[in-house]
């Protein structure tokens, strides 16, 4: 075992971006559904962190100012994200994303 | 220095966009606009314009009467053109490599003279309705279309080319339907006004198609000016050109198209049915647009392109009959009718029938000659008959007029000056024009269409005797109410109508061959003198001084038959002859030739457009329609509510479009 490889990095970051994504897709409780969206978040903030080390010839400090972005819009999200939910547990007494359907008609 | 020209057209344009204004924001006030302002801005333009033209015209001669003095006194001999024309370019107009048209004013005799009556008359005829239309609303709209119709019959004279005179002509047929239909609460004036129009965008048609087919033969490298089109047919070096087949045919279908615009705005034969109909207008309008000016353009244009007529022979000869079937029938008709002004109108037609004889015969500068003198007295006819409309309040009949000089003896003074000329009794102005018509027909044209002239003499002085007699001198047949309001016009129509009177008595010494003036025909000869030469002067025939006391003897003898008629009680209220029918009845067979040949082809194309081609397009816009509802329907079905779909579906494109970047990453 030698030193962490970038590459290393990178399949982690995608594992977890699929993780997050097959979360969402697959949970049909409307909570869960966002923890997957805060889990593909956080799996490109360590895609840009390990680019930020990498990448040749990058020397410059985006790649780490990127996540600290990316976090604080996600602390954002997440607030309103939750209060949305709150709101629709409220009016539809569900949080089940297949009977949020009304859009069709 | 270059000459301002475009200030002739602008000053009237300008005057149409004061009264314009004037009578948009004044129409919601109690009053109406001010019609003391709008009817001094509507005359002060007009005058300026005609000032500007008299000082033009005197530029014109201001260089060369120094360079010709100086070549007469030294003998030098030179042959130096009396005048040298002056225009102006304003902008290039179209420039696609093959037409270059620049739009520009040419200012030379021909033009200048028409200008000088143009915008004279203009300027009295716009004094005069001052007068006759003071009670009427609209009356300051009537100044702006008044003034617009003036800015665009300087246009048309002015140009320097077939397509800036188009602009024109255009425009004057514009104001002319809205003269026309000036008193639109009635739907018949609206539709003489829409009659007027088409049958005059008929003629348009041809005026066009004339004018691509002159393109066509002058080759795409002349430029389209009047100057470029003379000079071009003038040339020796294209007599060879002109002379083979299939260039004069071409010639001679243009000439023939450009023809039937010239009788579209002149009211001849076969466009001349909305002339009467046109009466339904103000009386000023009347005397402007359908007597003075307007009409007379299609003689302009015929004497403006005179040397292209010149080449097409068979195309002058049909000009000649045309103008003297339409002079002999609109006679007549004007011997029946019962309206002053159709009366009037009718014989516009046949003066203009006149006018196209003489050109028909080669003697374009008679024809404009004849549209000079025409100008004054038509002019103060048809003023002296507003004034009688207008004392009258609005009675047009003249079976319910009569005895009239004793209550309107200055009205009575002008009109019999109008009717001293037109009838040709001598030295008035249609003596000297018409007799040297008449002269030349005999020389050029031969005896048949001499005599129908002269016929058309007699029967002219025929029935502008018997307008005279049932207007002013037989016993007053209307009712005593309408007596008591009897009163003589104001003095803005009367000033018109004694300076017009005046011009109708001594106009015709412009030209008067016996006393050696020659004014006219000098500054003629250069627009027509050519084409003239080359159609050639005729062979000798009677003494002028012969043929002058023969048409002294025709009016004489037109005015003989309307007294003996008017003492036989022919011409009165009831009677009921052969000459009586339906004055309707007269115009009747050109309106059926009209409808057979222009309207109902439109009305069976239109019908099959209604009735077969629409329905189809219509049943293939539902079908094209029904096939998207359905593609949408199928489309809707792949769209899902479900969240989880919709976000792998999204997925499932973003992998797509990455995998279609990546591919093309080399």
């Amino acid at each position: 075992m030698g030193d962490l490889q970038p590459i290393q990095l990178q399949v982690l970051a995608a594992l977890l971006f699929a993780i997050g994504l097959a979360t969402v897709m697959a949970r049909r409780n409307l909570f869960f559904v966002l923890m997957g969206v805060e889990l593909m978040l956080n799996a490109a903030n360590l895609s840009f962190l390990s680019w930020s080390r990498t990448m040749p010839g990058s020397v410059g400090l985006e790649g780490q100012l990127a996540p600290i972005f990316a976090i604080a819009v996600a602390a954002a999200e997440a607030c309103v994200g939750l209060a949305m939910l709150l709101s629709v547990f409220r009016s539809r007494e569900s949080l089940d994303t297949d009977a949020f359907d009304r859009m069709k008609e | 220095m270059t000459p301002q020209l475009w200030l002739l057209p602008a000053l009237p344009f300008f005057g149409f966009l004061v009264n314009g204004a004037l009578a948009l924001f004044g129409s919601r006030t109690e009053n109406g606009p001010s019609r003391g302002l709008s009817g001094f801005l509507g005359v002060l333009f007009p005058l300026v314009s005609f000032i500007l033209v008299v000082l033009a015209w005197q530029g014109l001669f201001l260089v060369q009467d120094s360079v010709l003095r100086l070549n007469h006194d030294l003998g030098l001999g030179l042959r130096i053109p009396q005048v040298k024309p002056f225009g102006q370019v304003l902008w290039p107009w179209m420039q696609t490599g093959e037409l270059n048209v620049e739009f520009g004013f040419r200012f030379d005799e021909l033009a200048g003279i028409m200008l000088l009556f143009v915008t004279g008359i203009g300027t009295l005829i716009h004094l005069y309705s001052v007068g006759y239309m003071a009670r009427d609303r609209g009356f300051a709209r009537f100044m702006a279309y008044m003034n617009l119709f003036l800015a665009n019959m300087v246009v048309l004279v002015l140009g320097n080319g077939p397509l800036v005179t188009f602009m024109g002509w255009e425009g004057v047929g514009l104001c002319s339907y809205l003269l026309i239909g000036f008193w639109h609460h009635d739907a018949a004036n609206g539709a003489a006004a829409k009659k007027a129009f088409l049958v005059n965008r008929a003629g348009d048609l041809g005026f066009l198609l004339g004018l691509f087919l002159l393109w066509q033969v002058l080759g795409t490298g002349t430029p389209l000016t009047y100057e470029a089109i003379t000079n071009w047919f003038r040339d020796p070096a294209h007599a060879v050109l002109l002379a083979s087949a299939p260039v004069a045919a071409l010639v001679t279908a243009s000439t023939l198209l450009l023809l039937l615009g010239a009788t579209g705005k002149s009211a001849q034969i076969p466009l001349l049915t909305w002339l009467p109909d046109a009466m339904a207008g103000p009386t000023p309008v009347s005397a402007l647009i359908h007597a003075a000016t307007m009409v007379t353009s299609g003689v302009f244009l015929l004497a403006r392109l005179s040397d292209v007529f010149a080449h097409a022979p068979a195309t002058l000869q049909v000009v000649a009959w045309i103008g003297a079937a339409t002079a002999a029938w609109a006679a007549v008709t004007g011997f029946v009718q019962t309206d002053i002004k159709k009366i009037l109108a009718y014989s516009t037609i046949s003066q203009l029938g006149f006018m196209f004889l003489a050109a028909g015969v080669g003697a374009f500068d008679a024809g404009v000659f004849h549209v000079f003198t025409h100008a004054f007295f038509k002019g103060v006819l048809f003023l002296g008959a507003g004034s009688v409309i207008h004392a009258l309040s609005g009675e047009q009949d003249v079976r319910r007029m009569g005895g009239l000089w004793k209550k309107l003896p200055l009205t009575f003074a002008a009109m019999s000056c109008g009717w001293y000329a037109i009838v040709g009794l001598p030295f008035g102005a249609g003596f000297w024009s018409k007799d040297l018509i008449l002269e030349n027909v005999l020389l050029r044209g031969g005896p048949a269409l001499y005599l129908v002239a002269l016929a058309t003499a007699v029967v002219t002085a025929v029935y502008m005797t018997r307008l005279m007699i049932l207007v002013f001198w037989s016993k007053p047949r209307f009712s005593p109410d309408a007596a008591s309001h009897i009163h003589e016009s104001p003095l803005s129509m009367q000033i018109p109508m004694w300076v017009l009177g005046f011009g109708s008595l001594v106009a015709g010494f412009a030209w008067a061959d016996p006393f050696h003036l020659d004014w006219f025909s000098r500054h003629m000869s250069e627009s027509v003198g050519p084409a003239q030469a080359l159609l050639g002067a005729g062979a000798g025939g009677p003494s002028p001084i012969l043929l002058e006391s023969v048409g002294v003897v025709a009016s004489l003898l037109g005015i003989l038959v309307a007294f003996a008629l008017h003492r036989k009680g022919c011409f009165r209220e009831n009677s009921t002859g052969p000459l009586s029918m339906p004055a309707r009845a007269w115009t009747l067979l050109f309106d059926g030739v009209q409808s057979v040949a222009g309207i109902w082809p439109v009305r069976i194309v239109s019908w099959i457009l209604d009735n077969i081609l629409q329905p189809l397009l219509v049943g293939l816009a539902r079908v094209f329609g029904w096939c998207l509802e359905m593609a949408g329907g199928a489309v809707r079905m792949a769209q899902t509510p479900r969240l989880r779909w919709n976000l792998g579906l999204s997925v499932l494109g973003l992998v797509a479009l990455l995998i279609l970047l990546a591919r093309n990453i080399p």
